[in-house]
């Protein structure tokens, strides 16, 4: 199981559903997104065109490819960082209004924790995963998991009012090895 | 050996002749920059013979991943040369060891480029990861440019060469192609660049 350090509001609502599929990509700027309802990506293709990635080498390390530990389709991230130098990735969104009444949008991304193969038993340690969904700068939701399960777990990382389109994904690693698959951003509208 | 205990050192090589000439190549570790501004035609076949220095890029982290490049039959390919590439990365080391080579083809617009690679594994003693994580990229210009094409894989079995051929890439003029180790050792041999 996951341990829960943040919380994210849940929110009743329903109705037009989206799904934001964040396909993405890395190591510098990632290209402009288009605007789409609902965005998922599983990191699938060429991850890069969408993703820029942060890692300092010997301290932290992002992989976004195809690698056997993927939970769907062939790619998923790999970030490992054993000490607090953080592996990070993050990708523009654009999510489009579902309609014009007030909407609620949610973010959520699937996470698992990585067998460091070289520690002796025992000593392995959780990774600290932090989901932030940004306008700019402004932070409009995120959580931080610490890892436990070594199987794919779901992780709602935010639900917050829908205010504006451009938005940006942030994942970051710290104390030890993660994969990241299918984040998944959508808005809905509220019933009034 | 823990991560809660971090170590610099890195594991044993392949042999002390190899450790030593991983030693002097970490001397310029991701400073050995080749640039031969000079239109190639393609297909290039690069099996690290001559002086591959010249040609190749290496990118290391000093005392956690190492590149050997040049002659050593012991790990060569049979029948192609002496030259061979050992790119050794420290098994619980959050980094890779890459080379990369930048390619001026002869012709300017976009083509479909087709690269392809032989790797085979080399187990330092007492290594436990269940195998080395090669990966293989192609970037738009110069080592710094745009990833392109980007493919992974998990290399098991030290027994055989395998040949890999990278994910289609189209690139406009200058472009490069990298390939790196990550949590193990890999021996790589036999580069072919070519139209596909």
């Amino acid at each position: 199981m996951f341990r829960r350090l943040g919380t994210g509001r849940a929110r009743a609502a329903i109705a037009a559903a989206a799904a934001l599929a964040l396909v993405g990509g890395g190591g510098y700027a990632a290209g402009p997104a288009s605007a789409a309802t609902s965005v998922v990506d599983g990191f699938e293709g060429n991850p890069y065109t969408n993703w820029s990635t942060r890692d300092t080498p010997g301290d932290s390390f992002v992989w976004l490819g195809d690698h056997t530990q993927s939970r769907t389709g062939i790619n998923s991230g790999h970030f490992y960082a054993p000490f607090d130098v953080p592996a990070r990735a993050y990708r523009p969104v654009v999510v489009d209004r579902p309609s014009p009444n007030p909407s609620w949008c949610y973010a959520e991304a699937w996470l698992k924790r990585a067998p460091v193969w070289h520690n002796n038993p025992g000593t392995e340690k959780k990774p600290r995963v932090s989901l932030v969904i940004r306008n700019g700068l402004v932070v409009v939701g995120g959580t931080t998991y610490t890892l436990e399960n070594f199987e794919y777990r779901r992780a709602p990382f935010a639900s917050f009012r829908y205010r504006q389109p451009d938005l940006t994904v942030d994942i970051s690693v710290t104390n030890g090895m993660a994969y990241v698959d299918d984040v998944t951003v959508w808005c809905v509208q509220e019933i009034g | 050996m823990s991560l809660d205990q971090p170590t610099r050192h890195l594991r044993r090589g392949p042999s002390r002749g190899v450790a030593a000439a991983a030693a002097l190549v970490l001397a310029v570790a991701g400073l050995t920059v080749a640039s031969p501004a000079h239109a190639e035609p393609l297909p290039i076949n690069d099996g690290f013979d001559g002086d591959p220095a010249s040609r190749w890029t290496v990118s290391t982290v000093p005392g956690i991943t190492n590149v050997f490049l040049g002659n050593d039959a012991r790990y060569a390919r049979p029948g192609s040369g002496t030259g061979v590439a050992l790119l050794g990365a420290y098994p619980g080391a959050p980094a890779t060891a890459t080379i990369s080579r930048t390619i001026f083809p002869d012709t300017a617009g976009p083509r479909n480029v087709r690269v392809r690679v032989y790797v085979r594994r080399f187990i330092n003693e007492g290594e436990k990861d269940p195998s080395v994580q090669v990966m293989m990229r192609v970037r738009q210009g110069t080592r710094n440019g745009q990833i392109i094409s980007n493919m992974g894989r998990a290399v098991v079995t030290t027994a055989n060469w395998e040949l890999h051929t990278f994910h289609p890439a189209r690139p406009t003029g200058a472009f490069t192609v990298e390939i790196a180790a990550y949590l193990g050792t890999a021996i790589i041999d036999d580069v072919q660049i070519g139209v596909g």
